[in-house]
């Protein structure tokens, strides 16, 4: 059971979907027995292969899908209990936006985010003032008139999360929104939605399988996989330390960074083969350097990456370092590990 | 030439007028029966907003079975419904309710699949946005198929011109019946071959139109 707080604006209890499979005699379990929930003002990823039931969660939080055990509980309503008109009033606090889009293409862009508020009756007046509030806010004001065939898909899926805000959320769900976009553009989208998230302090749900979506925005992530929640944490927490085998694999989070066995093993005989790990300011300190000057030692550099990691660098080094002086080589641990590195001790045989 | 139009102008011009009016008259009796099918064809299936098992297999079955009648069986089947419905079973008037019954459920199924033709993802979207099921099908489903729709108008109009050629066997008269009663009967080809002009313009038009119009509706 997950504690209810004010903190909490999703939650899932114990929740299974499963869907009767179409050509087939047994049932696909799609989500099976997952709990946790998703605090205000953060931003939350799923991640998963795949076929990992991450879709059916997320559309269980607007009612897309009804689950066949437990309770989501969104804006401290249970969603599956909800009457019709009541699920359309929460549905209209939630926002989300698709891999595919999803505009009109019989609209230009300013309909395209006018009619949804039309059908809610919301007065003219207010249509227009949001409809150019948030055009601006996505940067496509000067393209209203264009329709969506005339747009790039980042350009679209601007619209479509213009069309989302339009309606004032305090929640916006993404379903693989930045999937079907190249990075760069993938890129810009992630950073409208950081922006989206602290400056109009909307709580961001995100479902992907793209490790770098996670890795740049998500204050928090989980891991799904055929339907378990396997692990949930920080980000940097779950980048750096993740602690289940399927993780671990996600990630591609090897600790050997990909350096043949072969050589690990050469290498591992005489020396211990440590993993850094660096975040932030770290990523940029010389610690090798520093290191060989106040030791005297020469460590072996074998394999290196940097990337991001919630907007700050994230660095990992796979080092070796002579294992003859214990003590020695106990002392220059401590002292990486003083500059607030991370340091995990790789098996040669791994 | 000249003689031509003196001698046989006005049998065309009438001739014409009962094909457009019977066109016409049916076609929007036609829209109103068959758009409400289709969109019932559509959703009250099990991937349709209201799906109903029972009701959805009643729907098609009667409309397969009108489907598989040709058009001059049809006419004679529903003659005592006709006689209560409109009256008479004779002339322009007596022609529409079969013209209909054979017309709707043509169209009821190209709307059908105009319809499945939206992707179901737009529909996701609004109903994700809280909007109810009722205005999505009127305000985008039927919008967002509006090229769609007009090709299937096109077609089923055609469809419907081709049909009036039969109704003259009821004495309604039109274009058809010119070129049967001159043509076959009476064997004066010009004007048969006239009439048969006149109708592949009228069918050449309203393709034109339609396509136009569905490519202008695309977007
Ligand atoms: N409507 C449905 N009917 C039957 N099976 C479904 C349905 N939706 C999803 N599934 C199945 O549930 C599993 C999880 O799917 P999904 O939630 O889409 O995964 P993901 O988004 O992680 O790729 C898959 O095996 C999928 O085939
Ligand atoms: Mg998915």
């Amino acid at each position: 059971m997950v504690e209810q707080t004010d903190a909490t604006i999703i939650q899932f209890n114990g929740v299974s979907k499963t869907f009767a499979a179409k050509n087939s005699a047994h049932e696909v379990k799609a989500v099976q027995d997952v709990s946790f929930s998703v605090k205000r003002g953060e931003i939350f990823g799923v991640i998963g292969y795949s076929g990992a039931g991450k879709s059916t969660l997320i559309r269980m939080v607007n009612g897309l899908e009804t689950p066949t055990r437990g309770r989501v509980i969104v804006n401290n309503r249970n969603v599956a209990s909800l009457n019709s008109s009541d699920l359309q009033q929460l549905r209209h606090r939630i926002g989300m936006i698709f891999q595919n889009y999803n505009l009109l293409k019989t609209a230009t862009v300013y309909q395209n985010i006018f009619l949804p508020l039309k059908l809610e009756k919301i007065p003219k007046d207010e249509i227009k003032t949001r409809v150019e509030k948030y055009l601006k806010i996505v940067g496509l004001w000067d393209r209203r008139d264009s329709y969506p065939n005339q747009l790039s898909g980042g350009q679209r899926q601007r619209v479509a999360i213009a069309r989302a805000l339009a309606h004032e959320p305090n929640v916006l769900l993404s379903d693989e929104a930045t999937s079907a976009l190249d990075p760069e553009t993938t890129e810009s989208i992630l950073t409208l939605l950081q922006d989206i998230n602290k400056k109009l302090g909307i709580t961001i749900f995100l479902i992907t399988h793209e490790l770098e979506v996670v890795r740049e925005v998500c204050d928090r992530v989980a891991l799904m996989d055929q339907g378990n929640l396997i692990e949930i944490g920080n980000t940097i927490d779950i980048f750096t330390h993740p602690k289940n085998e399927i993780t671990k694999r996600f990630l591609g989070a090897s600790d050997s960074l990909g350096v043949p066995k072969d050589l690990l093993a050469s290498e591992g005989k005489d020396n211990r083969l440590l993993l850094l790990q660096f975040v932030g300011e770290q990523a940029k300190k010389p610690i090798i350097a520093t290191l060989s000057d106040k030791f005297h030692v020469k460590p072996n550099i074998l394999a290196g990456s940097i990337s991001y990691l919630k907007g700050k660098p994230f660095g990992k080094l796979l080092i070796s370092l002579d294992i003859q002086d214990q003590e020695m080589l106990k002392k220059e641990i401590d002292y990486i590990q003083d500059q607030g590195v991370v340091v995990k001790e790789v098996n040669s045989y791994e | 030439m000249n003689n031509f139009f003196s001698e046989w102008g006005s049998t065309l011009i009438t001739g014409l007028s009962a094909t457009l009016a019977m066109t016409i008259v049916t076609l929007i009796i036609t829209v109103i029966i068959g758009i409400p099918l289709g969109i019932l064809l559509v959703e009250t299936n099990v991937s349709g907003m209201y799906p109903n098992k029972t009701f959805h297999a009643i729907l098609e079955t009667i409309i397969n079975v009108l489907r598989s009648l040709p058009f001059i069986i049809l006419l004679f089947l529903i003659l005592p419904i006709t006689q209560i419905i409109a009256g008479t079973t004779i002339g322009i008037r007596g022609v529409i309710l079969p013209l209909v019954v054979y017309c709707a459920p043509y169209l009821a199924r190209l709307v059908e699949s105009s319809l499945l033709d939206v992707d179901p993802g737009i529909i996701e979207a609004y109903q994700s946005m809280g909007i109810k099921n009722s205005k999505i099908i009127f305000s985008i489903l039927l919008r967002e198929a509006r090229a769609g729709l007009t090709r299937a108008l096109t077609i089923s109009t055609i469809g419907l011109i081709g049909a009036t050629a039969m109704a003259g066997l009821v004495g309604a008269g039109g274009l058809g019946d010119i070129a049967y009663q001159y043509g076959f009967q009476r064997y004066q080809p010009d004007i048969m071959y006239a009439s048969i002009l006149v109708l592949i313009a009228v069918v050449q038009l309203v393709q034109s139109f339609g396509n136009w119009l569905a490519k202008k509706l695309a977007k």
